[in-house]
């Protein structure tokens, strides 16, 4: 197993309040498998992947993910658990402004030591997303559908185990977004790693017809097989 | 994609405050550099040796002025020294020699000294230093055997345009408006070679002919040949040294307070007198060095603001370095290192550019002076910015590092993702 959550809740803390933001019993996502996490806004489905990069720890229960709890890591031990197995693309790409298309991808890889990855590498990634004529062009100058194929070659570039993308074609058209999902599935397989796709957009799912999982608000029901 | 190559893309990436900073400091720290320099070399061109003199027989007076116009060409001298005294003095068994000169009138802005032509073989004007008119040395001509002839120094001859034959009239005096004699053509037969000291910025006319010059009254044009009347201006002392070695002889006091207790004149000791002179112009220097610490605080103060600054605007990109899976040591690193890297460019920078200023005002201060800087000497300031630079960029670069260290991940990518 890739992802392994069990009685996982999260409750964000408004002064002495508190509010459940996810709730989920169990939840597991095996090696190179590819998921699609649905469900309505406010249900939690960004909370849950920033569990799993150890980006926000959890109010109680126990997650796994690449054989490491991150909850039980320190911050330092936490930045190094995604240095070395998880990468994150988001809705808003966040590529850096400063660096080109090809350095973004080079940066993706630099903090996961002993990995290196170098300029030819990163060339053969952004090839791979059909941006070769693109390697020194900053961020500024691509379209939006190009600022997420770099993001998705950045993804790949430390070969992690597991891709988590939060609504990645939230900011493009239909046309693009099915073909950037289509990409990202693509390189995920070719790759051998996990991924896991957040949207509430019913076009991206249906492109699952492995597996689409559906979390209610504040709480997780798994719907295991394929969209309904 | 290695550390230091991310620290110069955020460098680069925010290059108008990265340039304003290192200019800043380059300002700062050329400004220290190059007042410590002259500083320095000011000190030690006033100290070096007494510039060849171990001692000034000199009229009664302050021993300040005697030295400004015997070794300096500046001021005036306060008086005059009777021959017989001088002879005196002579025979004392610690004094090698003496070279007796009359100071008093000038040419064109410039002194024009009589001396005893001994001056131009046996007076060194730094250790071993004989003046020379070598054409390899960078002089031309001789040195005078007439009444009517004269030398240049070298500053000044390249300031009057001098040649060998160029004839010139002194003025009695030093100051604008003083007489003229009309009547004394004096030609110049010799150029001395540079000595980068004092000595280059003055004319000088055979002894005697100070007092044979035409409008001169008869009581000192009978000096140039009756010695019981003869007075002079003063004269250079050159003292014995003990045991063949360099080091004062301890008589030279017994000689001093002989001197000073006599009615007619006074024993000045350069080496003594000068230090006096810094601490009289000690202030400015202070003042000076002041200003130029206070520059390159503020210039860290900028660096500071500058780094603050900056770090708003990359907190997005920090916490996204974060999520690539920068560890916070990482991006406190990375801050600092931006620091230190700024500190020290701009402190590498400020040295050029003080030395560089040494370099232009050193032409300067030899023309109007006579004093020779070099832009090569290694100041203490040299030495010391450096390391101080790099500690106080570590300080201006702390705070900002420590809020990147702080930088909470989620609450700034949030906004975007």
């Amino acid at each position: 197993m890739v992802i392994s959550v069990k009685n996982l809740t999260v409750e964000y803390r408004v002064g002495s309040a508190s509010f459940p933001a996810l709730d989920i019993p169990a939840w597991e996502v095996g090696d190179r498998e590819q998921v699609a996490i649905s469900g309505p806004s406010g249900s939690g489905k960004s909370t849950l992947l920033n569990v799993l990069a150890g980006l926000l720890s959890p109010t109680s229960g126990s997650v796994e993910a690449c054989g490491v709890q991150p909850a039980g890591l320190g911050e330092s031990e936490r930045d190094r658990f995604r240095a070395a197995h998880v990468s994150y693309i988001f809705q808003t790409f966040n590529l850096l402004e400063g660096y080109t298309a090809q350095e973004n991808v080079l940066v993706g890889a630099a903090f996961s030591a002993p990995f290196h990855l170098d300029r030819a590498e990163a060339r053969a990634l952004l090839d791979r997303v059909g941006l070769t004529h693109r390697l020194n062009s900053y961020p500024s100058k691509l379209s939006i559908g190009e600022q997420q194929r770099v993001a998705i070659a950045r993804a790949l570039a430390k070969k992690p185990r597991l891709i988590l993308a939060d609504e990645p074609t939230g900011s493009l058209d239909p046309r693009h977004a099915a073909g950037v999902v289509t990409l990202l599935r693509d390189a995920c397989r070719e790759h051998g790693c996990a991924l896991v796709v957040v949207s509430h957009e019913t076009k991206i799912v249906e492109t699952f017809d492995t597996r689409v999982d559906f979390l209610k608000l504040n709480h997780a029901l798994a719907g295991v097989g394929g969209p309904s | 994609m290695r550390f230091p190559a991310i620290v110069l893309k955020s460098l680069r990436q925010h290059w108008l405050s990265t340039a304003l900073a290192v200019v800043s400091i380059a300002l700062g720290v050329s400004l220290l550099i190059s007042v410590a320099s002259l500083r320095e070399q000011t000190h030690r061109n006033f100290t070096q040796e007494g510039l060849g003199v171990d001692a000034v027989l000199g009229p009664k007076g302050s021993p300040l002025q005697i030295t400004l116009n015997a070794l300096y060409h500046l001021d005036e001298m306060p008086g005059k020294v009777s021959w017989t005294y001088y002879k005196k003095v002579l025979a004392d068994p610690i004094v090698e020699s003496g070279i007796p000169f009359n100071t008093g009138h000038s040419y064109a802005g410039f002194r024009v000294n009589a001396i005893d032509d001994r001056f131009f073989t046996e007076f060194e004007y730094l250790p071993g230093q004989h003046f020379s008119f070598k054409p390899e040395d960078g002089g031309q001509g001789r040195v005078f055997s007439e009444a009517d002839e004269a030398v240049a120094g070298a500053d000044v001859a390249r300031a009057l345009h001098i040649r060998i034959g160029t004839t010139f009239n002194p003025t009695c005096g030093v100051n604008p408006g003083d007489p003229v004699h009309v009547n004394d053509n004096i030609r110049f037969v010799g150029i001395m070679a540079p000595t980068g000291t004092p000595h280059d910025r003055a004319i000088y006319i055979p002894f005697k002919t100070f007092y044979t010059l035409g409008g001169h009254g008869a009581d000192v044009q009978d000096m140039a040949v009756n010695e019981e009347h003869r007075l002079i201006s003063g004269a250079y002392l050159k003292v014995k040294r003990i045991r063949g070695g360099e080091a004062q002889n301890p008589q030279l006091a017994r000689l001093q307070y002989d001197v000073n207790q006599s009615a007619g004149a006074q024993l000045v000791i350069p080496n003594e007198v000068l230090p006096q002179l810094f601490g009289i112009i000690g202030w400015v220097d202070s003042v000076l060095l002041g200003i130029a610490l206070l520059v390159t605080a503020l210039a860290l103060l900028f660096l500071f603001v500058a780094l603050v600054s900056a770090l708003r605007e990359r907190r997005r990109d920090l916490a996204l370095l974060r999520c690539l899976g920068a560890t916070r040591r990482t991006v406190f690193g990375l801050v600092l290192c931006e620091s230190v890297f700024i500190s020290m460019l701009g402190a590498l920078l400020g040295v050029a550019i003080g030395h560089g200023i040494v370099a232009l005002s050193s032409e300067y201060i030899r023309v109007e002076t006579g004093l020779r800087f070099t832009s090569a000497y290694v100041s203490q300031a040299d030495i010391y910015v450096l390391p101080a630079v790099l500690v106080l960029g570590l300080v201006a670069g702390l705070l900002p590092s420590i809020q990147a260290y702080r930088l909470g991940v989620l609450r700034n990518l949030a906004p975007i993702s």
